[in-house]
């Protein structure tokens, strides 16, 4: 019953199975907001939001990787939610392939969900306790009817030896795996799926530092043999730098600079960009010289039911003007694919 | 996070035998199959009481009333427990009473198994409205004093075996639903119900195959505890009156009638006061093993 090698025709080779919009991109959001409404009192009353994602511009290329960076709380995660549709957004539109996901009906979603999937923060908790490795892997394929009735099993199997895990670890359950490797058994569930484009939500934080290369090595192989598109969310430079082509720098609910990897590494224009750098550890003789140089930022994050009028930011930024209390500066082009929402970059312009 | 990747070593040291493996299992749930053997005890007699009995549980003999037990001075081999207040063999009585009591405790706890966990799944899968509906009610449910329920339940609907179980189960559910509900609660915030989501599952399939297997162990706890609550609570009911009805063999009815002679025929008391306290057991040692073995992180083969 699982002798016979998949059929290649039901894994498409991915290059060819996402045309890209007229403008070459694959996914395009525009104005997303998630308000989350707190409720008091006895008759749920709402009292008022939380605005954790609000007004968020941004697109991504077939097979490009976009870091998304900020600090906990800033609306990172809620973000990739939005895209998966796990949270309804308040507003904005999602274009997927051309198509406002954000409008679907639950049986259009079907169809799309093979095409966008998620990698989640915690592999502890991402794995149903109850199931073995291969019914974790292989529901979507049964359910969906992704393979052939019966082939199933050689799915699983291949789907494992790529996430580089042994083809015998499918009878096991997740609690007899270390954490790396249960990162590995969420990878491969998403690529049953045959995805085009993968939401990584803090794929290594909960991840031993040992390990948090390998499985950023995993992903960044699978991108190559498949052609995938990633959406990295990281609190830390650090992991989105080696994968990312470019990266997204995220504030309070609101993008505050994006850039290509290189540009933002070399010439960060928004001051909380420049304070997110400072704040890598540089384990080289030269890291000295730029630690003098270190600009932390004070203070904690402003709420994000409440925030900041003006520049979100300009509570706790260090180059504060008078105006930055009263104008929201809006996400400019400053340069060939870097955007940045400050008024000391040309913001106050328009 | 409470759990830990446990150490795996794909050599196996000298592979135990079968039966060792199972003597070895059964050694470390002994308590589990001590209850096991209890409920296996019960069933059996349950089934086969006409044959293992030694007379009709319904003839009585005035003559020979209040005869003492076997193993006291002027007992009699013929009736091993002694004799009630109406001449029948205790014995026989008793063996009967466990159909009754299999019954109405089985019964009523799936009644309540199958309202309460699925309110509790709805309260707290989908939350908002249902939930404050179900929280309320249950909430009420709880707070009436089982005894005037039940009794008022029974009082309209008459005493019979059907009505008991009835009765049993519109009164106990509440509990099987608190429990789910923020069983569910817990659950639905777990990554790997977003991940279930986010592959397209229906919501039916993520509760039937990703939240119910996951609160099993809770079911299993709740169902036994319940079991043994529902056999003592029939017993209550048919003590007062309003249960089964005499002469219908019945722990709890056994126990009302002996109440009047306890100071003097202990024994009219004490033998049904023992079986239910056997069968109760029984069921809460099956239980605790029970959710042992179908914890995945205790289950080691």
């Amino acid at each position: 019953m699982m002798g016979s090698p998949v059929p290649e025709s039901r894994h498409p080779a991915h290059p060819t199975s996402a045309p890209a919009t007229e403008d070459g991109h694959l996914l395009e959001v525009r104005g997303l907001k998630k308000h989350f409404p707190i409720r008091k009192g006895l008759l749920g009353r709402t009292v008022g939001y939380v605005y954790a994602v609000d007004g968020v511009s941004f697109s991504i290329r077939k097979g490009e990787t976009l870091g998304l960076v900020g600090e906990s709380g800033c609306g990172k995660s809620t973000i990739g939610r939005c895209l998966l549709r796990l949270y309804e957004p308040t507003a904005g539109e999602i274009f997927f392939q051309g198509t406002d996901i954000s409008k679907l009906s639950a049986g259009e979603m079907i169809q799309f969900h093979t095409r966008i999937q998620m990698i989640f923060q915690d592999p502890y908790s991402s794995l149903n306790p109850r199931l073995r490795v291969r019914e974790i892997i292989g529901e979507a394929l049964r359910v969906h009817h992704l393979v052939p009735e019966g082939d199933w099993m050689e799915r699983v199997r291949q789907l494992l030896a790529e996430v580089g895990l042994q083809p015998d670890h499918m009878a096991r359950y997740p609690h007899e795996f270390s954490g790396g490797q249960r990162q590995r058994i969420g990878v491969a569930r998403s690529l049953a799926m045959n995805p085009d484009l993968i939401v990584a939500d803090e794929p290594v934080s909960a991840l031993d530092v040992s390990i948090q290369a390998q499985v950023i090595n995993l992903l960044d192989m699978l991108k190559e043999k498949h052609g995938l598109s990633y959406i990295v969310i990281a609190h830390d430079l650090a992991v989105v730098e080696h994968i990312s082509d470019r990266i997204a720098v995220m504030y309070l609910g609101k993008l505050v600079e994006t850039a290509r990897d290189r540009d933002l590494y070399l010439n960060p224009k928004h001051p909380y960009t420049e304070a997110l750098l400072s704040a890598v550890p540089i384990p080289a003789p030269g890291g000295r010289e730029r630690r003098k140089s270190r600009k932390l930022i004070q203070g904690d994050v402003a709420s994000p039911i409440n925030p900041p009028s003006g520049c979100r930011f300009h509570t706790r930024c260090p180059k504060m003007m008078e105006q930055c209390r009263q104008i929201d500066p809006p996400l400019l082009e400053i340069g060939p694919e870097h955007h940045v929402a400050c008024l000391l970059c040309g913001g106050g312009r328009s | 996070m409470p759990e830990f990747a446990a150490p795996y070593s794909d050599t196996e040291e000298a592979a135990p035998t079968t039966l060792k493996r199972v003597l070895q299992k059964m050694w470390h749930l002994r308590m589990g199959v001590l209850g096991g053997f209890l409920i296996l005890c019960l069933i059996f007699v349950a089934l086969f009481c006409p044959y293992l009995a030694p007379h009709d549980p319904y003839k009585q003999d005035i003559t020979k009333r209040l005869g003492k037990p076997a193993f006291m001075d002027g007992g009699k081999a013929e009736y091993p427990l002694g004799t009630d207040h109406l001449g029948r063999d205790l014995l026989t009585r008793i063996l009967y009473g466990t159909r009754i009591s299999l019954v109405v405790g089985l019964a009523a706890v799936i009644l309540m198994l199958t309202v309460g966990v699925t309110l509790g799944l709805v309260a707290g899968y989908f939350g908002g409205k249902a939930d404050a509906v179900i929280s309320f009610l249950v909430n009420c449910m709880m707070g009436f004093p089982f005894i005037l329920l039940a009794m008022s339940l029974v009082a309209v609907l008459g005493a019979s075996l059907q009505n008991i179980i009835i009765a049993l189960g519109c009164t106990g559910w509440p509990v099987f639903t608190r429990v789910i509900r923020i069983e569910t609660m817990k659950l639905r915030e777990r990554e790997f119900i977003l991940a279930a989501k986010s592959l397209a599952f229906s919501t039916r399939r993520i509760l039937a195959r990703h939240i119910l297997p996951n609160l099993l162990p809770a079911i299993i706890v709740l169902a036994t505890v319940e079991v043994a609550r529902a056999i003592i609570r029939e017993s209550l009911l048919s003590f007062l009156g309003l249960g089964i009805q005499p002469p219908t063999p019945s722990w709890g009815v056994m126990l009302a009638e002996g109440r009047d002679y306890m100071l003097l025929q202990w024994w009219l008391a004490a033998f049904p006061g023992m079986a239910i306290f056997l069968a109760a057991l029984g069921i809460n040692l099956l239980g605790d093993a029970l959710r042992d073995l179908v914890d995945p992180y205790l289950r080691k083969t």
